[in-house]
């Protein structure tokens, strides 16, 4: 199982940002390997039993405890695999995080859910059938969704995010309620199958709380996408003192001071043409034309920085699909680099970002009095924001 | 201190026919032999006793403690101690290991019980094989294994359900010296087809037959039911005339 999980954690997503949430996410998607194989263990542990028909024994100790202590091995295997998973990514990321307490628990959950629920097929199903069975159930159940085009949102169920989240993202509250939904449903079919004079009605009605759990925790993520996260809470922007305002996520506050020196630098370039500039960047939504929205990771470098901030300063881009020969995305391009340009980004920055025809155009627009130069971009604006409005990339001779 | 069947009724499920119908039986401190031939409901009734099955009706009780509820439950499993007719071996354990873990099991704390377990494959003769895995055990060996179960936690009451079949005759000499130890309070019942030597182990004799008693009674008693002219298989034909035969 070691080497297994560390080949699979050769193979998790790496993350530039130093989010803890992505990091655990990614972490304990080893679950994927971890909880099959414990499931599997467990049901050989109950077809011991099953063997020796000791389940039945008139035992004193009560049945939860009975359960507990023959699976405490298993359990413990299993938790330190994902502690050694979570070690890992620690390793890997360079730098220690304090793993996120709702997917580290739903890792355990999960963990449970899988070893408990393999125990008590172990007991009630000959171990030629209940081991592999387990096993593949095991796998399919955290595996089979992520293969699926449609739908989306069933991944989410199975309580492992592999790729949740980005940095302004967070864990969707309604997944982890869906995810643990499931798992209390195979908790308690586990429970139910594992009376001791259990009756075939109740083998029978032991799948009900799964499918219940199932239904309901389906209900709960069906209008999740392939990502089980929502817009990250923006109360925890850190924000400089500067002017312009810069509001960043916390991962990225080491880099606000650098974030924010540019985007006085940038303001200050873009004022003297006439361009309107936000009062405030932020990494958050923004939303409205005071407030510019930008984004960027660790290992960003300054002029792609530049580039984000100055696409923060251009309003949404209309959505004008087949109307017209110039996209608005076409437009925005010139109008960053444009921006870009004005605010000393240079030559060679610029060439990576725009092509020679950009270049050319922009060049000729700077050329013209800074009048002319605001009239045209103004002009521009406008094509940016409303479907046909036929920009004037070129300048008028 | 007795034991208490009141009034029960059994059947084993998908099955039409009750073993037991309004079935009534004490069973007085000291040792009780319960012959019958084979279906009579001896092994039922023995888990019946230990609870490990449950009747559908009646109770089963032990002094004043009710199998049936579950405030005295885990009082009377405690107190109840049963052999049942196959012992199996949980793989992977070795006797000591199993006898530790049935001990366990019936409430002893783990480091009693690994004592216990010693001091029981002692009285059952199987020091030696303790880190033998029971897997590995001759059938006669694991009986002892399932012996050592029931004595490993002291319990008051022992049902042994065919304890001596498959042993060897040293070993049910000694299987015999192990019952005449027992204290004379304990109750103990033993489900047998062996019908010799029971004026020197047993008080009571008992004879069930279609779950029902036929024949409760001393062991003299019993005897002075076989004719008289054959006294070297009394206990057999006595046993003969109850059942008419049918063993």
């Amino acid at each position: 199982m070691v080497i297994l999980t560390l080949l699979f954690m050769t193979d998790v997503p790496s993350w530039s940002d130093p989010y803890s949430l992505a990091w655990t996410s990614a972490g304990a998607s080893a679950i994927l390997i971890i909880a099959p194989i414990c499931a599997a263990c467990a049901a050989w542990e109950g077809g011991r039993l099953r063997r020796a028909r000791w389940f039945a024994w008139p035992h004193v100790r009560s049945t939860t405890i009975v359960v507990l202590t023959i699976l405490l091995p298993t359990l413990v295997v299993g938790l330190l695999m994902i502690v050694g998973a979570l070690l890992f990514q620690i390793i890997t990321s360079g730098f220690v995080f304090i793993p996120d307490w709702r997917v580290l628990s739903m890792a355990i959950i999960v963990l449970f859910a899988h070893v408990l629920l393999g125990f008590a097929m172990g007991v009630r199903i000959p171990i030629v059938v209940s081991l592999p069975m387990v096993f593949l159930f095991s796998f399919a159940w955290i595996e089979l969704p992520n293969t699926l085009d449609d739908p989306l949102w069933l991944r989410h169920l199975s309580g492992i995010w592999t790729f949740c989240c980005l940095v302004s993202t967070n864990l969707a509250p309604q997944a982890w309620i869906g995810a643990l939904l499931v798992a209390i449903g195979m908790i308690s079919m586990a429970s139910v199958l594992l009376l001791q004079r259990l009756r075939l009605w109740q083998a029978l009605v032991s799948v009900v709380p799964l499918v219940i759990g199932v239904g309901v925790g389906a209900y709960m993520v069906q209008d999740l996408d392939a990502f089980p996260a929502v817009a990250r809470d923006e109360g925890v922007l850190v924000c400089s003192t500067s002017q312009p305002r810069v509001c960043v996520w916390p991962e990225h506050e080491t880099r606000l001071e650098e974030v924010a020196a540019l985007a006085t630098e940038a303001s200050m370039a873009w004022r003297q043409v006439g361009v309107i500039v936000p009062d405030e960047f932020t990494e958050g939504a923004g939303g409205d034309r005071g407030i510019g929205s930008f984004g960027f990771s660790m290992e960003t470098d300054r002029y792609t920085l530049f580039n984000s901030l100055s696409r923060s300063v251009l309003p949404p881009v209309a959505n004008c699909e087949g109307q017209g020969s110039v996209s608005p995305r076409e437009v925005q391009t010139y109008l960053v680099a444009w921006l870009n340009s004005v605010a000393g980004m240079p030559a060679e920055a610029l060439v990576a970002r725009a092509n020679a025809q950009i270049l050319d155009t922009i060049a000729t627009v700077q050329l013209l009095p800074l009048e002319e130069q605001q009239i045209w971009f103004e002009r521009n604006l406008i094509a940016l924001e409303q479907c046909g409005v036929p920009p004037q990339l070129e300048p008028l001779p | 201190m007795p034991l208490s069947f009141i009034r029960i009724e059994f059947r084993y499920p998908f099955s039409r026919q009750s073993i037991f119908d309004g079935f009534s039986w004490e069973v007085s401190p000291g040792k009780t032999v319960l012959l019958g031939p084979n279906g009579a409901g001896k092994s039922t009734l023995l888990a019946l006793g230990s609870d490990a099955l449950r009747p559908s009706k009646g109770q089963v009780c032990f002094d004043t403690l009710d199998s049936r509820h579950r405030r005295d439950r885990a009082a009377y499993r405690r107190a109840v101690g049963w052999m049942p007719q196959q012992i199996r071996a949980v793989p992977g354990l070795t006797a000591h290991e199993q006898v530790a873990y049935a001990a366990w099991l019936k409430g002893l704390d783990t480091k009693q019980a690994w004592q216990s377990a010693v001091v029981a494959l002692e009285q059952v003769a199987l020091a030696d094989l303790a880190t033998q895995k029971t897997t590995t055990l001759s059938g006669g060996q694991l009986r002892r294994v399932g012996l050592a179960q029931v004595l490993s936690h002291q319990a008051q009451v022992l049902l042994l359900d065919e304890p001596t079949v498959g042993l060897d005759p040293a070993q049910r000499a000694r299987f015999r010296e192990l019952l005449v130890a027992l204290p004379s309070d304990y109750t103990v019942v033993v489900s047998t087809h062996q019908v010799d030597d029971l004026s020197d182990l047993f008080d009571t004799v008992v004879v069930l037959d279609q779950g029902q008693i036929k024949f409760s009674g001393s062991v003299a008693a019993f005897m002075d039911l076989a004719p008289t002219s054959a006294p070297e298989r009394q206990a057999e034909l006595a046993y003969a005339q109850i059942i008419g035969g049918a063993w």
